[in-house]
């Protein structure tokens, strides 16, 4: 443990230059925007600045892509309060309390407090993370390609089943997502596979996939809706005490055990592979109406309801890098897109990652813990402007997204091949969104694709091509079993509320 | 026709994906695939697998899509409207692609975006022109100047 601080101020140390501050800032300012923009998500901000960082020292492109994340995450609440129209799916749960505050003059308060709980929640999960994921790393080491396997099919069972409504509509895209990675060269034979005679499908294309699936499908989707959409305005009366315009001590003291029990929920929630920031709010929000002496107040203006849906979502944030960093899997969207970042910088994230390239994983944590606080330094002052940004017409918006999207397809490699890509996983992108079915899981069964492969092959050279080896090792068997039995567990609860449903409709 | 493929459309997507699992199991790997000995299993088993993997989860989802016809689903509920929208933006994105490498990036962007902008419901001259000039030259100052990348040349810049 002594050595993980050591490093981790050592690191904190080489990270504060004025260039990190400014990129991080930046990636801040961005997030916030882009996150209080209805229609656009922080997702899709660090899906645009991927390839900008493309020239950046690894840690500052990092670290910007975190400050655009954490900036999103609370960026999505600024609508939320200000017009009831959440900018990211997992403010949905500030809208009743944060509107419902905003009708009556309150929307300082509200703001400040969703500001407060995103940071302090924020905070404890990077903390987490800090002491969390080198220790896992340390068994993961141990781990042989049978090992892998088996943790990897875990990983995908998980994300498969937390994506979408229907089990189906979760595993065809993970196997597509698959087929998209073997698109390239054999991870063991290293013979060209599914090429076609095109040399550009040799290397890796994960940026235009990332910007096509993640940022060009959206604008598909927006082309359809917008020009029906009028621009939204807030329409919020003014503050009648100044003590509606921030919050009391007394507030804030009642608030603080929320928080808490939030970001451990947030946490958890973050470290587990497919679960996502809206099920971190939305577990939070319930857990603190239950627990909350004033559960009738929740959806009528409830503080305790912004701070815990607002501290769950963010804590997800930081302990999302724990199955990325220690494992090498990433458990989300947000992650996955970070994985495309790490590789683009010629760095592969896993337990590894702690002995090649500590100088990263500890300029990250510096950078994640400095985030926080840069994120509150420039959220707090400028609430009063947060009404104008929920404004901006996403119409004028949505026309430059292309534009950064054809750019940035082109700007990391040169090539104009890459657009084509970015295109074409647009196009996929959309459909799939149309069909219910995840780009989520395509995205990380994508990059978990060539992983799972070689374990799987390398586990069967070992064996000579025998199957049992799953079966003959503990760990990979004690995995094998935890994938049926929540496979088993995930299927039978969604037959019991499909039976209920029938039967009460 | 358009009202079969409506009432349809998973339906078909699923016999779709059915295809594409025949197609990619009896074509496209043993061609694309080379089949090398000496490696536990073949290069080509894993693959297949897939493929297997992807016949099936197909097949449920055709008859669960068959079997409930009426389930809400958004793309049944895309008008006509909207799809030609969407394909008018693949077209242009289309024309833009081929014109960025062959006219360069600021000409090429600036009709392009007024193209956007228009399609995206803006109809005011006074602020669309501002900004079809103005945003492509700072995309293109900033990713120059600040990022140092080249962004396509063409006959123009």
């Amino acid at each position: 443990m002594g050595s993980i601080i050591e490093l981790f101020f050592e690191a904190f140390k080489d990270f504060i230059t004025i260039g990190n501050f400014l990129y991080l800032i930046g990636g801040v300012m961005l997030g916030v925007v882009m996150g209080s923009i209805p229609g656009l998500t922080a997702t899709l901000a660090i899906a645009l600045i991927i390839p900008m960082t493309y020239h950046m020292n690894t840690v500052t492109a990092l670290v910007m892509l975190m400050g655009a994340y954490k900036g999103g995450c609370f960026g999505g609440s600024i609508p939320a309060i200000l017009i009831s129209a959440p900018g990211t799916p997992s403010a949905s749960f500030t809208v009743a309390d944060g509107y419902a505050l905003a009708k009556q003059g309150k929307a300082g308060k509200a703001l400040k407090m969703a500001l407060t709980a995103s940071v302090m929640g924020d905070l404890f999960s990077d903390i987490v993370l800090v002491l969390v994921a080198f220790q896992i790393s340390k068994v993961a080491l141990k781990f042989g390609p049978p090992e892998y396997t088996t943790l990897i099919l875990f990983s995908i069972a998980m994300i498969v089943s937390a994506c979408g409504e229907s089990f189906v509509r979760g595993f065809i895209p993970a196997i597509i997502g698959m087929f998209i990675a073997m698109v390239g060269v054999d991870p063991i034979t290293a013979h060209a596979r599914f090429s076609f005679g095109v040399p550009e499908l040799y290397g890796e294309f994960e940026t235009s996939m990332i910007i096509g699936l993640m940022a060009f499908s959206e604008v598909f989707v927006q082309v359809e809706e917008l020009a029906k959409v009028r621009f939204l305005k807030a329409h919020l009366p003014k503050a009648k005490h100044p003590d509606d315009n921030r919050i009391t001590k007394k507030e804030f003291k009642g608030c603080l055990k929320t928080i808490f029990r939030s970001s451990v929920i947030g946490t958890w929630i973050g470290a587990l592979p497919g679960i996502g920031t809206t099920v971190g709010a939305s577990v939070s929000y319930n857990a603190a109406k239950r627990a909350s002496k004033n559960s009738d107040e929740f959806g009528k203006g409830a503080l305790e309801g912004i701070a815990a849906a607002e501290a769950g979502n963010n804590a997800v944030s930081g302990a999302n890098l724990i199955p990325l960093l220690s494992l090498g899997i990433p458990g989300d969207l947000m992650v996955a897109i970070l994985f495309g970042a790490f590789l683009l910088h010629g760095v592969t994230p896993g337990p590894l990652i702690f002995q090649q390239n500590p100088d990263v994983v500890y300029g990250l944590y510096s950078g994640l813990i400095i985030a926080n606080f840069v994120l509150f330094a420039i959220a707090y002052p400028s609430i009063k402007y947060f009404k104008k940004l929920a404004e901006l017409p996403a119409q004028y918006i949505f026309p430059v997204v292309i534009i950064f999207c054809v750019v940035g397809s082109f700007a990391v490699a040169q090539n104009i091949f890459d657009i084509w890509v970015m295109l074409v996983f647009g196009i996929i992108g959309y459909f799939m969104r149309k069909f219910d079915f995840s780009t989520v899981t395509l995205l990380i069964t994508y990059i978990l694709g060539l992983k799972f492969e070689r374990a799987f092959r390398q586990s069967l050279i070992m064996s000579d091509g025998s199957p049992m080896i799953f079966l003959t090792r503990p760990i990979a068997l004690l995995f094998l079993v935890l994938t049926a039995l929540y496979l088993f567990f995930t299927l039978r609860a969604r037959y019991k509320e499909s039976k209920a449903v029938t039967s009460n409709g | 026709m358009v009202r079969f493929f409506k009432k349809n459309a998973c339906t078909i997507v699923g016999v779709l994906l059915v295809a594409f699992s025949f197609v990619m199991y009896f074509i496209i790997i043993p061609n694309q695939v080379k089949h090398v000995e000496g490696y536990g299993i073949s290069p080509q088993a894993f693959p297949r697998l897939m493929a297997i993997l992807l016949f099936v989860f197909s097949i449920i989802y055709t008859i669960q899509s068959y079997r409930n016809k009426e389930q809400e689903d958004s793309y049944s509920h895309s008008t006509r409207e909207q799809f030609i929208r969407f394909i008018t933006t693949i077209i242009i994105t289309v024309v833009y692609i081929i014109c960025i490498g062959k006219l360069g990036y600021v000409v090429s962007t600036v009709i392009a975006l007024g193209i956007y902008l228009y399609m995206f419901g803006v109809r005011n001259w006074k602020i669309t022109i501002p900004v079809m000039i103005i945003a492509p030259i700072l995309i293109k100052i900033f990713f120059t100047y600040f990022l140092n990348m080249v962004l396509p040349r063409g006959m123009f810049i």
